[in-house]
C-alpha cells in the first residue's frame, strides 16, 4: 500500500512534467499571430480597411485635423477656455498641447498600418491588379500622413518600414525629401488604385487613381510655395487637375460638379459624384459616428450640441448675400447668435454618425486648376473657367470673375482666397492655403493674433522629443 | 488505581513528588505548606496482609482494599518488585517497613495518604491541611465556554481540565492556594481562591507566542524556528474589529504591509504593498495563498481567517519563486474545533458618513465668476462676448443647489456572519456564512456579498489524511462612476455642476439644462443619473482545494493537493435617453467573464530529529497551475425603448461586440531543507524552477534560490543568565525572488481587430492592424533580498521586539518603455533596469498592565522604505504616470519620472513660483511666453525665456517616507477597548481635481474661496491666478496641484462588553456586544476628499487623487454570540 500511493504520486509528477514543455508554448487565442496572417486575399483586404481605422478617431480626423487646419486660421473660434484648442486660435500652440501629440500618433499610426500593408501584401499569391489595388490604398494614405505632417510640423522622421527592420529613434528628414516620398507614393497609388467607376459599391470609401491624382495635385501645388519648390510643380499640379477634370468629363455619372451645395453634406446621400475621397463615418455604429456637427451647435435643445466653437463674422462676412453656400455653412441662428450649420443632419436625429468628412472633392479640383493656372501664367484666361463653375453653381452666376474684374495675378488670388474660404470652410485645408499664398501671418495679425513666423510651423510634441534623443525641436520653441 | 493518579483529573488532590527540574518550586511550597497535621489514623489502623510471592503493587492493593489508605508514588519507585509480605493486625507503617526493606523506598504519611519516593529524591510535601471544593467556569473573551482548560493549584501539578462546558471542580484545595488557568493561545491566568468557592475565569487570547506555528509555504513552523523575516497578525485582538473584507484585518497592523482601498467605493477592491514597489510595470501586489492555494481569489469572510502570516523576505518568499518577489500573504482558514462554541453568530449594524466635502461656490458666486471670466477675456484678448448673467439674474440668485449634498448621503451597513463548528474524534467540519450589505455614501452605489465556506479535516487512520477547503462567494455591486480617467464621474460631475440648476424642473422631472455653462461631461445632473442609470457587476467565484496526507514511514509523508478556483461574473450597464448624456441615444450592455485555474500540487516532507541535537525538515515538490479567463461584451445604442434596460440589447443599433480569451500555464518544482542544531543554529535553503508560458520564447524557466540563517542566541547559556532576556534570536537572509505578473501574449507578435466605414450603404468593415511589437526575451522580474532581522523578548515576553532592514534589488524589470510614436506603437515591455528598496521594519508588542483586573497592550509598527532607480538601461529617464484626458482634452500629460537616483512615483513637472502681477513685469523678464497679469508662474529654470520641457524638474515623492500603526488593547473586567492609528508621513498627492475646481479649466464650478481669493489685479494675489487664466492646464503636471499626503488617522476604536449571559440562560455559551468607529478623525493638511486615496490602478500613476469616491467614518454596533 505504501509503496503503490509512492508511485502512483511519483508517475502522476513524472507525467505531468513531461507535458510541461508543451504546456508552456504559448497559444494565443484572441488575436492573431503575425506567422498567421498575411495569407490570403480576405487578409489583404482586413489589413488594408485596419489601415483606414485610425482615421475616424476623434483626435485625428474627426476633429483634430479640423482644429488644426481650420481654428488655427480665420473660420471659427474657440467660445470656452478650452486651452489646447485657444492655443491653436491664437497660434501659440505649444510643445505640451494635448491635442497635437494623439495627433502625431494616430498619423504614425495609420502609416505605420500602411506600411504593413506596402510590405507584406505583396508577398501574398493573390491577383496581381486587386493586390496593387490594396498596396495602392496603402501608399495613398501614407502620403496623405506625411502630407499633413510636413505641412504642420515641416521636417519630420519619415519611416517607410515597420520597426523590426529600423531604428526605433529616427531623426528628422528634411521637408523637400518628405514631398519626394509623397508624391512617389501617390504616383503608385494613381498608377494602380482601381478607377472610379470600377469602384465596387461595397467598396466606396477606398482610394481611386483619381483621389491619387487629385490629391498629387494638391501636392504640386503646396510644393510650388515653399523654398524647395520644383520649377515644374504649377505645371504638374495642372496635369493632375486636367486628368481628373477629363475623367469627369467621360464619366460625369460617377464625377462631376454637383448642382445643388447642400446635397455635398447631406448624410442621406454620402459619397455622391462631387466626392472624390471622403474620410467615412457611419455603419450604423455609435462607435464609428461623427461628432464634428455636436461641437458646433447650440447646448439648448433640440442640437444637444457641445456650442464650443462659433464663426468668426469675417467668415459670415465673407458670403455674398445672394450665395447658397451661406445658408448651409452659418445657417443656424438661434438665440440670437451664428452657429456654424455645415455638417448638420437634416433628419437632426441624435448623433450625425453618417456625415463623412471631405478630403477631396470636385470642386476644389476645379479651383486648384484656376490657381496652378494663375501661378503659370496670369493671362490665361481659362483659369477663370474652374472658379466661375465654383461661382455659378453658388448661385453666384452673375458675379462671376474676369480679367476686367480680377487683373491681376494678385487680385486673383485674393477672389481665390475668398471663394475657397466660401466652398471648403472646414474641409481641411484653410490653414495650408492661407500659407500657401502666404497669408497666414497677416490674416491672423487682422484677428488681433501676432504670430511668429517661426511659428507657422507647429513644434514637435513634448512627448516624443522625449523619448527620441535623434530629435531636434523646431526653431522658436 | 494508584497508577492512574498520575494522570490529570481522577483525583481531586495530585501529589508532585521529585521534580528536579522544578526545585525551585518545590523549596517555595515547603514554605507555603508547612503546616503538617496529627496523623492518628495510620497509628489507629490496623490490617491483615497475605501476599506472599507476590509484587509490592499487590501489596499496596491490598491496603487500599482494606483501608481507607490511599497510595501515591512516581516511576523512581519499582511496584513491580517481588515482596512477601504475611501479617496479621499491624500497623500501616510497620507492614511498608516490611516491604519495603532493603530498597531505597521510602514513605511518608499524611493522614490518609501516603506516597511512596525514592531516598535519593526528595521528600514529598504532603498537607493535609481542612481543604474545599472549587467549581467554576472558564470562558473566552467572547463568553465563549473553553473546555479543556487546565486548571492547576500553583505549585503542584494537581489539577483537572475543564469540560465541554468549560465548568471545573477542584477539591481539596486549601485556603490560600493560587489556581493557575492555562490554555493553548490564551493568556495564562492566576486567581488565589482565598474564601470563594465558586471562581469563573475569562481567558484573554495571547498574542503570537513563540511556540505559536506559523505558516509558511507548503508547510508551517514554530515562529521561534522561523529564519525569515515573517509576520503574522493577531486576529486574537483582529476578531474584536469588524470589517468586511479580509485585506482590512491587515490596515495598520503589520510593519512593511501597506493596505490601501484602491476607491472608497462599497465593493471595491484594495492595494496591498509589501516592502514598497518594486515593479513600474508589472504588478506590485502580493502573491495570496489561502489554505495552500497559491494565487487563490482572497475574498474571505473575515470571520472565517484563522491566520494571515505575511511573507516578507525572500528566504521565505523563494518558495513561491517568480510570484514572490512582491511577498506572499498566507490565510489559513478556521477549521473544525472542540473548543469553540457549536454555533456563533456575530452581527452588526452602523452608518456611514462622508468625512468632509469640497466647499464650492453657490449659485450666484457661479453667475459672478461666469461673468468676470468673460469681462476679463474680453479685455485682455480683445473679445466680444456677451455675459452670461445679467445683473437681474445674478440678484435673482440665491445658494442654489449643493450638488455634493444631492449626491451624499449617510448611508447603512450590515453584515452577519454564522459558523458551524462540529468535531469528533475523526472529523472536523467547520461551516460558515456570511451576509453583508453595504449602501454607499454616494447614491446610488451599494454592494452585497455572501460567502459560504465548508473545511473539512477528516482522519481516515493515523497516517492518513484527507480534506476539503472550499468556499463560493457572490457578490453584487451597483456603482457610480468615479476615478474615470475619462473623467465620466458623478463625484467630479457634482462638483463641476452648475449650481444654480435645481435638482428637478418645474415639472417636477430632472433638469437636464446647465446653462449657460457648457456641458459638464457626459452624465448631466448627477442626482438623475445615479438615480436612472443601472450600472451593476457581479461575481460568483466557487474556490475548492482538496488534499490528501499520508505517512509512508515515522517523518516521511507524502501530500497532493488538487483544487480549482472558478470565477465567473459580469456587468450591466444601462443608461436610458432621458437623462442628459451628451448622445443621448442611450446604451445598454453586458459584459460577462469566466476563469478559472486549476492547480495540483504533490510534495513529499521529511521530518528527522536525531538524539535532540540535529532536527531536518526536508520538503521537496512539484505544481502545475493552469489558467483560462474569457469574456465577451456587447451593447447597443440608440435604444428605441427605456423600459427593458439590459435584458432585451434587441432594441437598439449594436455597438461592435468584444471577447477575449486568454491562457497560461505555469510549472514548478520547488524544495527546501530547514536544519536546526541544538536548537540554537538555524538553516534554511530553498530553490523553485518556475516555467510560465507568459515568458518568451528564449527565455521560459527561471531559477529561485535562498538561503538563511538564524542564531537562537537565547538558547545559548551565556544569555540563558540574563534574567530579563527571555528570547533573542538574530535572523540573516538572502534570495532571489521573481515577478512574472506581465499578462498574457505579450511576448508574441499580435494583429489587434478594428474597424472602418466602408460602402456606398456603409457597414462597418473589419480591419486588422499590427499591435505591438514582440519581444521573444520577454521574462519575469528579478529581486534579490537580503534581510537582517532581530528578534527579542525581555521580561518573560513581556516586551517584545522585531527589527529588519532589508535590501531589495530588482533588476529586469518589467518596463513598458515609451518608444518613439513615429513606430506606429507608444511603447513596447522590455525587461530592463534596476529598482532599489531599501527599508527598516520595526515592531514592539508590550504587555503594560497585566492582572486579574486589567490588562493593557500595545504594539507598535514602523517601517520605512527607501525606493531608487538605479538604471533604466540605455534610457536616461522615463516619463511615466497620465494626467487624466478629461481635464487636458486629448492626451494626458505625464506626472512623473522614473531616472536613476528617483524613487519611482516621483512627480516631475514644472515649478509654481507666484502669479505675473502686471505686464512690466512680464516684459522685464523677458519670458517668450504668451502670458498675461494674473497668469501663474512658472519658472523658466534654465533662463532661455522659454517655457518648455527642459523647464521641468523633480517635485516631490509619491511613496511615503514612513507607516506608522499603534493598536492599544485594554481588557478592564468584562470591557475591552481597543483603538488603532494609522499614519503615513512623507508622500505627495497630486490633486488633479483642483485643474478643475481651482484654476485651469474654466465654466465648471469652483471651489468658494476661488471668488474671493483669486488675483484681481497687481498685488491682489501671489498665489491663485485669474480666474480665466487657464495657463496652469495647459502646462500640465505642476507644483501648485501637489499636496502633502502625510496623514494620522484613528482608523478603528472597538469597545465591547462580555454580556453575563450565561447566568440567565444555559442557551448561551457566550454573548458580546460591541460598538466600533472607523475613520473617526484624521490630521491632514490634504485639501480634497481624503489623503487615503488611489484613483489609478496603474502602476504608473502614484499618489493620483482624480475624481475619488469620498471616503468615509463608519459607526457600527453589533453582537456577537456563541451557542
Amino acid at each position: 500500500m505504501k509503496k503503490n500511493i509512492f508511485y502512483i504520486v511519483f508517475i502522476l509528477s513524472l507525467a505531468s512534467a513531461s507535458s510541461c514543455k508543451q504546456a508552456l508554448i504559448e497559444q494565443m487565442h484572441s488575436a492573431i499571430a503575425a506567422n498567421n496572417f498575411y495569407k490570403t486575399a480576405a487578409d489583404a483586404e482586413t489589413a488594408i480597411n485596419g489601415a483606414f481605422s485610425p482615421l475616424q478617431n476623434q483626435l485625428y480626423y474627426q476633429r483634430t485635423n479640423w482644429c488644426i487646419t481650420d481654428l488655427s486660421a480665420d473660420i471659427f473660434y474657440v467660445c470656452n477656455g478650452n486651452s489646447p484648442r485657444l492655443q491653436y486660435q491664437m497660434g501659440q500652440q505649444s510643445a505640451t498641447n494635448s491635442l497635437t501629440g494623439p495627433y502625431w500618433q494616430y498619423t504614425y499610426q495609420m502609416i505605420k498600418n500602411a506600411n504593413d500593408v506596402i510590405e507584406y501584401v505583396p508577398g501574398i499569391d493573390i491577383n496581381i491588379a486587386v493586390k496593387n489595388d490594396i498596396v495602392g490604398n496603402a501608399y495613398f494614405l501614407r502620403a496623405l500622413g506625411y502630407f499633413d505632417l510636413v505641412r504642420i510640423f515641416g521636417a519630420v522622421p519619415l519611416v517607410l518600414l515597420n520597426t523590426s527592420d529600423q531604428s526605433l529613434f529616427p531623426k528628422r528628414t528634411s521637408a523637400d525629401s518628405v514631398y519626394v516620398q509623397i508624391i512617389k507614393d501617390l504616383q503608385f497609388a494613381e498608377a494602380n488604385c482601381l478607377h472610379m467607376d470600377a469602384l465596387p459599391a461595397s467598396k466606396i470609401g477606398r482610394v481611386t487613381s483619381e483621389a491619387a491624382s487629385s490629391m498629387l495635385a494638391r501636392v504640386f501645388l503646396q510644393r510650388a510655395s515653399t523654398s524647395f519648390a520644383v520649377a515644374t510643380d504649377n505645371q504638374n499640379s495642372l496635369a493632375e487637375c486636367n486628368k481628373v477634370i477629363s475623367y469627369s468629363g467621360s464619366h460625369p455619372n460617377v464625377l462631376t460638379l454637383v448642382p445643388n451645395y447642400a446635397s455635398i453634406f447631406n448624410p442621406d446621400t454620402p459619397n455622391g459624384p462631387e466626392c472624390i475621397f471622403s474620410i467615412q463615418f457611419g455603419g450604423y455604429s455609435p462607435s464609428s459616428m461623427n461628432l464634428t456637427v455636436w461641437m458646433f451647435t447650440p447646448t439648448d435643445n433640440p442640437w444637444h450640441g457641445y456650442g464650443a466653437f462659433l464663426p468668426y463674422a469675417s467668415f459670415i462676412n465673407a458670403f455674398d448675400p445672394i450665395d447658397n453656400r451661406k445658408a448651409v455653412n452659418v445657417g443656424l441662428i438661434f438665440s440670437g447668435k451664428t452657429y456654424i450649420s455645415k455638417y448638420i443632419d437634416p433628419a437632426l436625429s441624435y448623433g450625425s454618425e453618417r456625415c463623412n468628412f471631405p478630403v477631396l472633392r470636385y470642386a476644389d479640383i476645379l479651383l486648384m486648376q484656376s490657381e496652378a493656372l494663375n501661378n503659370i501664367n496670369a493671362g490665361d484666361v481659362t483659369k477663370f473657367n474652374g472658379i466661375n463653375a465654383v461661382r455659378t453653381r453658388a448661385g453666384l452666376g452673375s458675379k462671376l470673375y474676369s480679367l476686367s474684374n480680377t487683373p491681376s495675378q494678385a487680385d486673383f488670388i485674393n477672389a481665390l482666397a475668398n471663394e475657397r474660404l466660401c466652398e471648403l470652410a472646414i474641409e481641411g485645408v484653410r490653414r495650408y492655403d492661407l500659407i500657401r499664398w502666404n497669408k497666414f501671418i497677416s490674416v491672423k495679425a487682422a484677428q488681433g493674433y501676432t504670430i511668429d513666423q517661426n511659428h507657422v510651423l507647429f513644434p514637435l510634441p513634448q512627448t516624443e522629443l522625449d523619448v527620441n534623443k535623434n530629435l531636434t525641436q523646431s526653431p522658436g520653441y | 488505581m494508584n497508577k492512574l493518579l498520575r494522570k490529570y483529573g481522577k483525583k481531586p488532590l495530585f501529589y508532585q513528588f521529585f521534580r528536579k527540574m522544578k526545585l525551585t518550586i518545590l523549596i517555595l511550597t515547603v514554605s507555603i505548606l508547612s503546616c503538617f497535621s496529627a496523623e492518628t489514623y495510620s497509628q489507629t489502623t490496623r490490617l491483615t496482609i497475605t501476599e506472599t510471592n507476590s509484587t509490592l503493587l499487590n501489596v499496596l492493593k491490598a491496603i487500599e482494599g482494606q483501608s481507607e489508605f490511599k497510595f501515591f508514588y512516581n516511576e523512581k519507585v519499582d511496584v513491580n518488585r517481588p515482596v512477601s509480605v504475611d501479617v496479621n493486625q499491624k500497623s500501616v507503617t510497620e507492614i511498608l517497613d516490611k516491604a519495603l526493606t532493603n530498597t531505597t523506598v521510602k514513605y511518608k504519611v499524611l493522614g490518609r495518604q501516603i506516597a511512596l519516593y525514592d531516598k535519593n529524591e526528595m521528600e514529598p510535601f504532603i498537607s493535609e491541611q481542612q481543604s474545599k471544593k472549587v467549581t467554576g467556569k472558564v470562558t473566552d473573551s467572547n463568553g465563549g465556554s473553553l473546555p479543556g482548560v487546565s486548571v492547576v493549584v500553583k505549585g503542584t501539578t494537581t489539577g483537572v481540565i475543564t469540560d465541554n462546558s468549560g465548568n471545573y471542580a477542584v477539591s481539596n484545595i486549601t485556603g490560600n492556594a493560587v489556581l493557575v488557568f492555562s490554555f493553548v493561545g490564551m493568556k495564562t491566568q492566576e486567581v488565589k481562591t482565598g474564601s470563594q468557592s465558586t471562581i469563573n475565569v475569562v481567558l484573554a487570547e495571547e498574542a503570537i507566542g513563540l511556540e505559536e506555528v506559523v505558516a509558511i509555504g507548503y508547510g508551517t513552523e514554530k515562529k521561534k524556528d522561523i529564519t525569515g523575516s515573517v509576520s503574522s497578525v493577531n486576529l486574537g485582538v483582529q476578531e474584536k474589529t469588524p470589517v468586511l473584507s479580509t485585506a482590512q484585518l491587515l490596515e495598520g497592523r503589520v510593519a512593511g504591509v501597506e493596505v490601501t482601498q484602491q476607491q472608497s467605493q462599497p465593493g471595491s477592491t484594495f492595494s496591498i504593498r509589501i516592502r514598497g514597489t518594486s515593479s513600474i510595470s508589472s504588478s506590485s501586489e502580493p502573491l495570496f495563498v489561502v489554505d495552500g492555494f497559491a494565487g487563490a481569489y482572497y475574498d474571505i469572510n473575515p470571520s472565517d481567517v484563522l491566520t494571515i502570516d505575511i511573507l516578507k523576505d525572500a528566504s521565505a518568499t523563494a518558495i513561491y519563486g517568480s510570484r514572490g518577489a512582491n511577498g506572499v500573504i498566507i490565510i489559513t482558514t478556521k477549521k473544525g474545533s472542540t473548543t469553540a462554541p457549536k454555533i456563533t453568530v456575530d452581527a452588526y449594524t452602523g452608518i456611514q458618513q462622508t468625512n468632509k466635502q469640497y466647499n464650492m461656490m453657490d449659485a450666484k458666486q457661479y453667475a459672478v465668476y461666469n461673468n468676470t471670466v468673460i469681462q476679463q477675456n474680453n479685455s485682455l484678448f480683445g473679445f466680444n462676448y456677451a455675459l452670461p448673467y445679467t445683473q437681474a439674474q445674478i440678484d435673482a440668485l440665491g445658494k442654489g443647489t449643493n450638488w455634493q449634498d444631492a449626491i451624499l448621503r449617510i448611508a447603512p451597513i450590515s453584515n452577519v456572519s454564522i459558523s458551524l463548528n462540529k468535531s469528533d474524534n475523526d472529523s472536523k467540519h467547520y461551516l460558515s456564512l456570511q451576509l453583508s450589505d453595504q449602501k454607499g455614501v454616494v447614491i446610488g452605489s451599494d454592494y452585497q456579498k455572501a460567502i459560504i465556506r465548508y473545511n473539512l479535516d477528516e482522519t481516515i487512520s493515523p497516517k492518513f489524511r484527507t480534506g476539503i477547503n472550499s468556499q463560493i462567494n457572490y457578490s453584487f455591486q451597483h456603482a457610480v462612476p468615479v476615478n474615470q480617467d475619462n473623467g465620466i464621474s458623478l463625484v467630479n460631475n457634482a462638483m463641476l455642476f452648475n449650481p444654480a440648476v435645481p435638482v428637478f424642473d418645474s415639472n417636477g422631472d430632472y433638469s437636464v439644462s446647465n446653462q449657460p455653462a457648457s456641458i459638464v461631461g457626459p452624465l448631466g445632473n448627477p442626482v438623475a443619473y445615479a438615480k436612472k442609470v443601472t450600472n451593476h457587476g457581479y461575481n460568483v467565484n466557487l474556490f475548492v482545494n482538496t488534499y490528501a496526507e499520508y505517512e509512508l514511514l515515522t517523518g516521511l509523508k507524502l501530500k497532493s493537493t488538487f483544487g480549482v478556483n472558478y470565477a465567473t461574473g459580469g456587468t450591466e450597464l444601462f443608461i436610458p435617453t432621458t437623462i442628459y448624456d451628451y448622445l443621448n441615444v442611450g446604451y445598454a450592455g453586458q459584459t460577462s467573464r469566466r476563469s478559472y485555474n486549476w492547480l495540483n500540487e504533490n510534495t513529499i516532507t521529511y521530518n528527522k530529529n536525531i538524539a535532540g541535537i540535529h532536527a531536518i525538515n526536508v520538503i521537496g515538490g512539484f505544481t502545475f497551475q493552469h489558467w483560462y479567463d474569457k469574456g465577451f461584451g456587447t451593447s447597443i445604442a440608440y435604444l428605441t425603448t427605456n423600459l427593458l434596460g439590459t435584458d432585451n440589447l434587441s432594441v437598439g443599433t449594436p455597438n461592435v461586440p468584444s471577447s477575449y480569451s486568454l491562457e497560461n500555464v505555469l510549472a514548478s518544482y520547488f524544495g527546501r531543507i530547514n536544519y536546526q542544531l541544538k536548537e540554537k543554529y538555524l538553516l534554511t535553503f530553498t530553490i523553485r524552477a518556475d516555467g510560465s508560458s507568459r515568458f518568451g520564447a528564449n527565455s521560459k524557466w527561471g531559477y529561485f534560490p535562498s538561503g538563511a540563517f538564524a542564531w537562537h542566541a537565547s538558547q545559548e547559556n551565556f544569555i540563558k543568565n540574563i534574567a530579563a532576556i527571555s528570547d533573542l534570536k538574530l535572523r540573516l537572509s538572502y534570495g532571489v525572488t521573481g515577478n512574472q505578473e506581465i499578462g498574457s501574449y505579450n511576448s508574441l507578435s499580435q494583429y489587434n481587430y478594428n474597424q472602418y466605414s466602408l460602402g456606398s450603404k456603409p457597414i462597418l468593415a473589419i480591419g486588422i492592424q499590427p499591435g505591438n511589437i514582440a519581444n521573444p526575451n520577454l521574462k519575469w522580474e528579478t529581486t534579490a533580498t537580503s534581510n537582517i532581522g532581530l528578534d527579542l523578548g525581555l521580561w518573560n515576553n513581556r516586551l517584545m521586539i522585531s527589527a529588519d532592514y532589508y535590501e531589495k534589488k530588482t533588476s529586469d524589470l518589467l518596463l513598458n518603455v515609451s518608444i518613439p510614436q513615429t513606430s506606429g506603437y507608444t511603447s513596447i515591455l522590455q525587461n530592463i533596469g534596476l529598482v532599489d528598496n531599501k527599508g527598516f521594519e520595526f515592531s514592539v508588542t508590550s504587555k503594560n498592565i497585566e492582572n486579574k483586573k486589567i490588562s493593557w497592550s500595545t504594539s507598535f509598527t514602523f517601517s520605512t522604505n527607501k525606493n531608487k532607480v538605479i538604471s533604466l538601461g540605455p534610457n536616461p529617464y522615463i516619463l511615466t504616470g497620465g494626467l487624466s484626458s478629461n481635464i487636458f482634452h486629448g492626451n494626458s500629460f505625464n506626472t512623473s519620472i522614473l531616472q536613476p537616483g528617483y524613487p519611482i512615483g516621483e512627480f516631475y513637472g514644472y515649478l509654481f513660483d507666484g502669479i505675473w502681477q502686471n505686464q512690466d513685469q512680464i516684459t522685464q523678464s523677458k519670458t517668450k511666453q504668451p502670458v498675461h497679469p494674473g497668469d501663474p508662474i512658472y519658472k523658466d529654470l534654465n533662463n532661455d525665456g522659454l517655457l518648455n520641457g527642459s523647464d521641468r524638474t523633480f517635485l516631490g515623492q509619491a511613496t511615503p517616507k514612513f507607516t506608522y500603526g499603534m493598536t492599544n488593547n485594554i481588557t478592564m473586567g468584562r470591557f475591552n477597548l481597543n483603538i488603532l492609528l494609522h499614519g503615513v508621513y512623507g508622500n505627495m498627492l497630486i490633486n488633479e481635481n483642483l485643474y478643475n475646481i481651482q484654476n485651469g479649466n474654466i465654466n465648471y464650478n469652483k471651489l468658494a474661496y476661488v471668488a474671493t481669493d483669486s488675483w484681481t489685479g497687481p498685488g491682489t494675489s501671489n498665489t491663485l491666478p485669474r480666474v480665466s487664466s487657464v495657463y496652469r492646464v495647459a502646462m500640465g503636471c505642476t507644483s501648485d496641484v501637489l499636496e502633502s499626503g502625510s496623514f494620522l488617522r484613528l482608523k478603528t476604536v472597538s469597545l465591547s462588553y462580555n454580556v453575563p449571559l450565561q447566568k440567565f440562560t444555559k442557551v448561551f455559551k457566550s454573548a458580546n456586544v460591541y460598538v466600533t468607529g472607523q475613520n473617526l478623525f484624521t490630521i491632514t493638511k490634504y485639501t480634497g476628499y481624503d489623503p487615503e486615496v488611489s484613483s489609478s490602478t496603474d502602476p504608473h500613476n502614484l499618489g493620483l487623487d482624480n475624481n475619488a469616491y469620498p471616503n468615509y467614518k463608519t459607526i457600527l454596533v453589533g453582537v456577537k454570540l456563541g451557542f
